[in-house]
């Protein structure tokens, strides 16, 4: 008899919401987390260092932090470099909140526009599972956007806006261009019994009054609950097969350097877009020569980011001085297909990000402040009186951009560490080109003395897809319609690995529908 | 060795982040004392460190500000990111003394707290601003 019915693998937000799902339905499921819980108490966002921290060993990127729990991530091959969180309620532990959907056409780009594959499901099989996972994560944001499929009211109404937001909004309205509330998996009251958002603007370092909705906080107490059982510390390494081809379980190496096994009916894989491809490219066996699940050649390729570029607006007098404010709305004005364009897909626009005193001297959105006689001047130009326009591409997939194994660098338990091969394409360039000259004329429009172009930012690379596409066609792509494996019938893939297209927007809130619909399929598949 | 350390990190502040009429010199604040406790556990840090007291010239300490900046920006050309790795760490110091938090203050009015617990205080979101062009709610 196995350990567990569903044995699954990271306890990120894919993770979290289908132990949640399967649990409801009393089906006994073990996860597998190597990182450990985040308190509140943690988060260093009250430290007078507080940005600091953020640079450093409070940094989304694996290289930066370097905690035990950390892998290297071998990036110097990648224009954009990837971010992370290893630990209970993985990226949502340090993602902003920031909650949209994807677009129906973003599912059928081949269909629409000719370009890319189109997914084996749609926007409206999707529905019922965003709305879910709005409702459990606790979602602030006001219905009626008309660039986006009628949707339920908000369980709570928007945030408040920063204070910036009303001059962009200003010249939305006067260019005649979309815009709307951001979606927030913050709250703006009381929700749950978490605490009400106190805009303090450090959303991305977690939240220390847990009124942001990271999945440690709203999924997983409950399927704790309901009887999940969550190891923590728990580093899998390989996947077991049966001699039916089937997966039977893992391996994994504890917090005291034993290597453990876990048997299992079924096996989840819910480890990121690196970390997924990652461990199937190492769970090679006889039946497997060239890793688990890789009859089409496809895990690990198809690696796709969002292209981030940003246009500050530098005022000649206080935009905002808060210090440090996430983005509270977005425009769709460039959204999806534009005939009239010479590139395929588009971008959102999001804005107004503004940045603490460390973040401005640093250039973190722009040019670093220059050291020296003239740096207090370039200081006070900036510091208070700029904001960011945050653009976001869809990104086309590439076989060539892509992650494998790397030969040489492993990480503290001797697993060899993702290496990541990424380049922008002809597409992405000059869809990014296109979002700065109208980034531009917004901003001076907006009143703008000037503006700092940032083409691309590289530490930006939190968005991470498409390493074990799903499809229909086996030699086409790693996963079912359901997450399932072509190749092992009883693996799934749930994380946004799974993703054929990128769209332009957070994957978070399509990674969470796609985690509750597979949980659904694998309840019903047991009756 | 530590305070042959201190005397050329403090003159590195003198020439990276100067005093003017309105901001303290970094020399003046606790940043050089913050910047060598970081040296004790970062290893690239002391790393660069190291790099650039072999590449500046061995009287550093001694030259004029101007002299200090035309060495400093040969280095910042020979070893960006050695140099890059300082000014983030002496920028990181800096932009976390109570002395440059209180100048913040009377800059744009920033309160120069970190973020929690007090967070900000943002009116409520007002709904009469929301485009006209709307549709409607589906039934939940």
């Amino acid at each position: 008899m196995s350990d567990a019915s569903v044995l699954v693998i990271g306890a990120g937000a894919s993770g979290a919401a289908l132990s949640w799902r399967l649990s409801q339905a009393g089906i006994k499921v073990i996860c597998l987390e190597q990182g450990e819980w985040v308190r509140p108490d943690d988060i260093p966002s009250d430290q007078p260092d507080w940005e600091r921290a953020r640079m450093s060993w409070w940094s989304p990127s694996p290289n930066a932090r370097r905690l035990p729990q950390d892998y290297p991530v071998i990036d110097d091959e990648s224009s954009i470099k990837p971010l992370m969180f290893n630990g209970v309620g993985g990226g949502t532990i340090m993602w902003s909140g920031f909650h949209p959907r994807f677009h129906p056409d973003d599912f059928r780009i081949r269909s629409v526009e000719g370009v890319g594959d189109d997914w084996p499901l749609t926007y409206d099989e999707l529905e019922p599972y965003y709305d879910l996972a709005d409702r459990v994560l606790g979602v602030s944001g006001v219905a009626g956007d008309p660039s986006v499929p009628m949707r339920a009211e908000r369980p709570m109404p928007p945030m408040a806006l920063n204070r910036g937001a009303r001059t962009l909004i200003d010249a939305f309205e006067r260019k005649g261009w979309h815009w709307w509330p951001a979606d927030m998996a913050r709250n703006s009251t009381v929700y749950e019994g978490r605490a009400a958002c106190n805009h303090c603007g450090a959303c991305e370092m977690g939240c220390r009054r847990s009124a942001k909705g990271g999945v440690e906080l709203s999924f997983w107490p409950e399927a704790l609950a309901n009887g999940t059982e969550l190891r923590t510390g728990a580093r899998v390494f390989e996947i077991l097969v049966g001699g039916d081809g089937r997966v039977a379980g893992a391996l994994y190496i504890d917090r005291s350097g034993a290597t453990q096994r876990v048997t299992a009916d079924a096996v989840v894989l819910a480890a990121n877009g690196i970390g997924t491809p990652r461990l199937l490219l190492h769970s090679r066996s006889a039946q497997f020569p060239d890793g688990l699940a890789n009859g089409s050649g496809l895990v690990g390729k198809n690696l796709m980011f969002h292209p981030i570029a940003i246009v500050t607006g530098v005022f000649d007098r206080t935009f905002d001085p808060t210090g440090g404010a996430g983005v509270s709305i977005l425009s769709n004005e460039f959204y999806g297909a534009g005939w009239d364009r010479d590139f395929a897909r588009g971008y959102m626009l999001a804005g107004p990000r503004v940045h603490g005193p460390l973040a401005t001297a640093l250039g973190a959105w722009g040019q670093p402040v220059r050291w020296g006689a003239q740096h207090h001047e370039d200081f006070d130009e900036l510091f208070g009186r700029s904001g960011s326009l945050v653009i976001s591409c869809e990104d086309l997939a590439h076989e060539s951009n892509c992650v494998t194994l790397d030969a040489h660098v492993k990480d503290s338990n001797g697993i060899p560490a993702p290496r990541i091969a990424y380049a922008l394409d002809d597409n992405s360039q000059k869809m990014i080109r296109h979002a700065m000259d109208r980034s531009n004329e917004l901003w001076a429009t907006a009143g703008a003395a000037r503006t700092i172009e940032r083409s691309l930012v590289a530490q930006a690379g939190f968005h991470l897809m498409g390493t074990a596409r799903m499809g229909d066609d086996p030699s086409r792509s790693v996963v079912d319609r359901w997450g399932r494996a072509h190749d092992a019938p009883n693996l799934f893939i749930i994380d946004g690995s799974a993703f054929v297209t990128s769209a332009a927007v957070n994957p978070t809130p399509t990674i969470l529908a796609l985690a509750l619909r597979t949980a659904g399929h694998m309840i019903a598949a047991r009756q | 060795m530590e305070e042959i350390d201190f005397g050329f990190v403090t003159a590195l502040f003198e020439s990276l982040l100067p005093g003017d009429s309105r901001w303290p010199a970094a020399s003046a604040t606790n940043a050089p004392r913050e910047f060598m406790k970081r040296l004790a556990t970062e290893t690239t840090l002391a790393a660069s460190l190291d790099r650039a007291r072999s590449v500046l010239p061995a009287d550093f300490v001694s030259l004029n500000r101007a002299s200090r900046d035309v060495a400093l920006g040969s280095f910042e050309r020979a070893e960006p990111a050695s140099f890059s790795r300082i000014v983030t760490e002496a920028f990181g110091a800096y932009y976390m003394d109570p002395k440059v938090m209180s100048r913040l203050q009377h800059h744009v009015g920033y309160s120069g707290k970190p973020p929690q617990p007090e967070g900000r205080d943002i009116p409520p979101f007002d709904m009469a601003i929301l485009p006209s062009r709307r549709i409607a709610a589906k039934d939940s």
